[in-house]
C-alpha cells in the first residue's frame, strides 16, 4: 500500500505521524500531574531513572543550592561535586515550626522520662503548655501523669488510671500502663 | 516537614520481602474480622514450639473497622502503628485506602531504603481503620482533612481522628504511632504526633517514611532553605558542631553506610540552614524521599534512633516456657523471642554460658547437669551489629533504651 503512494503523501504521513508521537511525548511530561501508586500486585522496585526525576523536578521545581561533598567535615572521602540540585519542597512557615517545637519537646520529654528525671520533665512541660496551649493528643496531661509515677507512683495512680481509660487513642498509654499502673 | 528533591534515581530491582505477601488489592475483601495480615509477617517464622522457633503469632485484633496490614505479634510486645483514612467512600475503604497502604508499605520494606523496618518488621504492628466519608477531603470528610499548597502541609481533625481511633480499637490496645492517609494526590505532608501524609501522591511512599521520620522518630529534615542558624538544636541528625557533632554521630563520622547512604560524615547545610547546620550524609530519607535510590535510605545517625524508638516500646522475649522459677530436671525451657533472625539467645548454666546463640530452646536432659541446684539463665538480645548501634552505653536520643534490647530469664533446677 504505502509503496503505491506519491511521494509527497508518504512525506507528509510520516510528519504528521512523527507530530503526533511528540505531542503524545509532550503531553505526557507536561501534566506535571504525580505519578500513581505502583501496582500493588507488582512489588518489584520498577526503574525510575531520569524520566521520573523530571516529573518530580517539575512537581517540585529545584533552586540551586551550593552544597558540595567538598564542604565535608570530619570525613575521609571523595570531593565530588553533587550534580542534581536540591530545594525546600516547603516553606518553613510559622505551623512548620510549631510542629517542629512540640516534636522536640516531646523528644527532650521522652529522654527526660528514660532517665526518670521528673524534675526536667515538669521544665519542659511548663514550657509544652505556655507554648502549645492546645493539647488535643493529651501529650501534656500525659507525660504530667509521667512524672508525677515517677515521685510517688500510688498517689498519681488514681489519674493515671483515668488517663489510661479515657485517652484510648494516645501514644502515652504504653508507658503509663507501664509506669504507674503495674507497680511491683 | 515535607522534603527536597533528590537527584535522578538509580533503580533496583531488588525483589521487597512484601512480594510474598498477600497482595491486599481492591479485589480481595477486607481481613478485618480474621485478623489475618496483608503483610505475613509470620511466614518465615512458621516454626512450632516443637522446633524451638516463635509460635504462628495469633490474628491481630485491629477492631470491627481494622485491617491487619502487619501482623507482628502480641500488641503488647509490639510498636502498634495505627493507620485511618480520610476521604475514602464505603467502596474506597476496601479498594483505594488499602492500595495507598499497600504502596507505602512495599518502599518501608524494601530492604535498603526501609531499613531498619525491614530487619524489625516483625516488632512493629501495623492496622489500618476503615473511616467512610460522606465527601471527599477538604469536603465532608470524616476526619476533616485538607492542606494548603502554599505550606504544603496536610492538617486534619484531630479531636476527630483521635475518637475514630478509640472507637475503633479494642481497649487494650495500645496506639504507639498513629497516622491519617489522605485520599487525594497533592503533596500536602505533615510529620507531627499525627502523622497525615497524601495517599494518591506518586511518591507518597517516600512521604510516608519521611514524615514519620519525624512524627515518630523526631528527625529533623535535613535538607536547606536560606538560614544561617548556629545554635546546637535537639535533633540527632542535625548539629551545629561538625567536628564532634555534640555526640550525635561522633562515633559514626568515616563509616560507609553501603548499600545506603555512603560516607558518614558532617555536611553543610540542615534542618533548613546553609550554614551553621551539619547532616550526617550527603543525601537521606529526611533528605531527599524522591525515588529509589539507595541513598534516599535513612543514614545509619537516623537508623540508630529509629531502632532505639523500637526498643522503647518492646523487649526481646514474648514468653517463657516453663515460666521463671524452680522447674523439673529434664524439663525443656523455651524462650520466645520477637524474631529469632535479630535476637539470639546465650544459655549459661551457674553463670557460664555454655551455648551462644544456641536458639529458643535449652533441653536440660542434654545438658549434662551433675547433681545439686543449678541456675539456668537464658539472655535474649539484639544482634544488631557496628553497621547498626554504636551509641550502647545510654544517653540521650533515646540511647537509654539499648539497654531495653536484652533481657535475662532465669530458671532453677535441682538434679537429684
Amino acid at each position: 500500500m504505502s509503496a503505491r503512494l506519491p511521494g509527497l503523501r508518504r512525506a507528509l504521513l510520516g510528519l504528521t505521524v512523527a507530530l503526533a508521537a511528540c505531542a503524545a511525548i509532550i503531553t505526557s511530561m507536561g501534566t506535571g500531574e504525580p505519578r500513581g501508586p505502583r501496582s500493588v500486585a507488582s512489588r518489584e522496585r520498577p526503574p525510575r531513572a531520569k524520566q521520573d526525576a523530571t516529573i518530580e523536578a517539575r512537581v517540585h521545581p529545584p533552586t540551586p543550592t551550593v552544597q558540595t561533598r567538598n564542604e565535608t567535615r570530619a570525613s575521609t572521602g571523595p570531593t565530588l561535586p553533587r550534580e542534581t540540585p536540591r530545594a525546600p519542597s516547603h516553606p518553613t512557615t510559622p505551623e512548620h515550626a510549631r510542629i517542629q517545637h512540640e516534636l522536640g519537646l516531646i523528644r527532650q520529654l521522652s529522654d527526660a522520662y528514660d532517665r526518670q528525671d521528673s524534675a526536667a520533665m515538669r521544665v519542659l512541660l511548663a514550657e509544652y503548655r505556655h507554648v502549645h496551649q492546645d493539647d488535643p493528643h493529651a501529650m501534656q496531661a500525659g507525660y504530667e501523669i509521667l512524672a508525677d509515677c515517677i515521685e510517688d507512683p500510688e498517689a498519681a495512680r488514681a489519674e493515671a488510671q483515668q488517663y489510661y481509660t479515657v485517652e484510648r487513642a494516645s501514644t502515652l498509654r504504653r508507658l503509663i500502663r507501664r509506669s504507674c499502673l503495674e507497680l511491683d | 516537614m515535607a522534603e527536597s528533591t533528590g537527584e535522578a534515581a538509580t533503580s533496583s530491582s531488588t525483589e521487597s520481602p512484601s512480594s510474598e505477601a498477600s497482595p491486599g488489592t481492591s479485589t480481595e475483601a477486607p481481613q478485618e474480622s480474621t485478623g489475618e495480615p496483608m503483610g505475613d509477617t509470620s511466614s518465615d517464622s512458621e516454626a512450632s514450639d516443637e522446633s524451638g522457633g516463635p509460635p504462628e503469632p495469633p490474628p491481630l485484633d485491629c477492631g470491627p473497622q481494622g485491617v491487619a496490614i502487619e501482623n507482628a505479634g502480641p500488641p503488647e510486645n509490639r510498636v502498634n502503628y495505627v493507620i485511618l483514612g480520610d476521604g475514602y467512600s464505603a467502596e474506597e475503604v476496601d479498594t483505594t485506602f488499602l492500595e495507598h497502604i499497600e504502596f507505602a508499605m512495599v518502599k518501608r520494606f524494601d530492604d535498603v531504603i526501609g531499613e531498619p523496618y525491614l530487619r524489625y518488621r516483625k516488632f512493629v504492628n501495623i492496622c489500618a481503620i476503615q473511616i467512610v466519608s460522606e465527601g471527599s477531603i477538604c469536603g465532608n470528610s470524616a476526619l476533616g482533612c485538607c492542606g494548603d499548597d502554599q505550606s504544603r502541609l496536610a492538617t486534619c481533625d484531630s479531636q476527630a481522628a483521635n475518637q475514630a481511633i478509640a472507637n475503633a480499637l479494642p481497649e487494650t490496645f495500645e496506639v504507639d504511632w498513629k497516622a491519617v492517609v489522605l485520599n487525594g494526590d497533592s503533596w500536602w505532608n505533615t510529620g507531627s504526633v499525627l502523622m497525615l501524609w497524601s495517599g494518591a501522591h506518586g511518591d507518597a511512599d517516600g512521604a510516608a517514611l519521611h514524615e514519620g521520620g519525624h512524627g515518630f522518630h523526631q528527625l529533623a529534615d535535613e535538607y536547606t532553605s536560606n538560614s544561617t542558624c548556629s545554635r546546637e538544636e535537639w535533633e540527632v541528625n542535625s548539629t551545629a558542631d561538625p567536628d564532634q557533632t555534640a555526640g550525635k554521630w561522633d562515633l559514626w563520622l568515616g563509616y560507609e553506610q553501603l548499600p545506603g547512604t555512603g560516607e558518614q560524615g558532617s555536611f553543610l547545610g540542615s534542618r533548613y540552614c546553609t550554614q551553621g547546620q551539619w547532616r550526617p550524609s550527603d543525601n537521606s530519607m529526611m533528605n531527599s524521599l524522591f525515588g529509589d535510590a539507595d541513598d534516599t535510605a535513612f543514614n545509619a545517625v537516623s537508623r540508630e534512633k529509629m531502632i532505639m524508638d523500637i526498643w522503647r516500646i518492646v523487649t526481646p522475649v514474648d514468653a517463657v516456657e516453663p515460666p521463671e522459677g524452680d522447674v523439673p530436671a529434664g524439663s525443656t525451657l523455651t524462650v520466645h523471642v520477637i524474631d529469632p533472625e535479630v535476637i539470639d539467645v546465650d544459655w549459661a548454666v551457674d553463670d557460664t554460658v555454655v551455648s551462644e546463640d544456641g536458639g529458643s530452646r535449652f533441653d536440660l536432659a542434654d545438658a549434662g547437669l551433675s547433681s545439686g541446684t543449678h541456675t539456668i539463665t537464658a539472655r535474649a538480645y539484639d544482634n544488631a551489629g557496628e553497621d547498626l548501634v554504636r551509641y550502647r552505653d545510654g544517653g540521650e536520643h533515646g540511647r537509654e533504651n539499648w539497654s531495653r534490647s536484652q533481657q535475662t530469664v532465669t530458671w532453677t533446677v535441682t538434679v537429684p
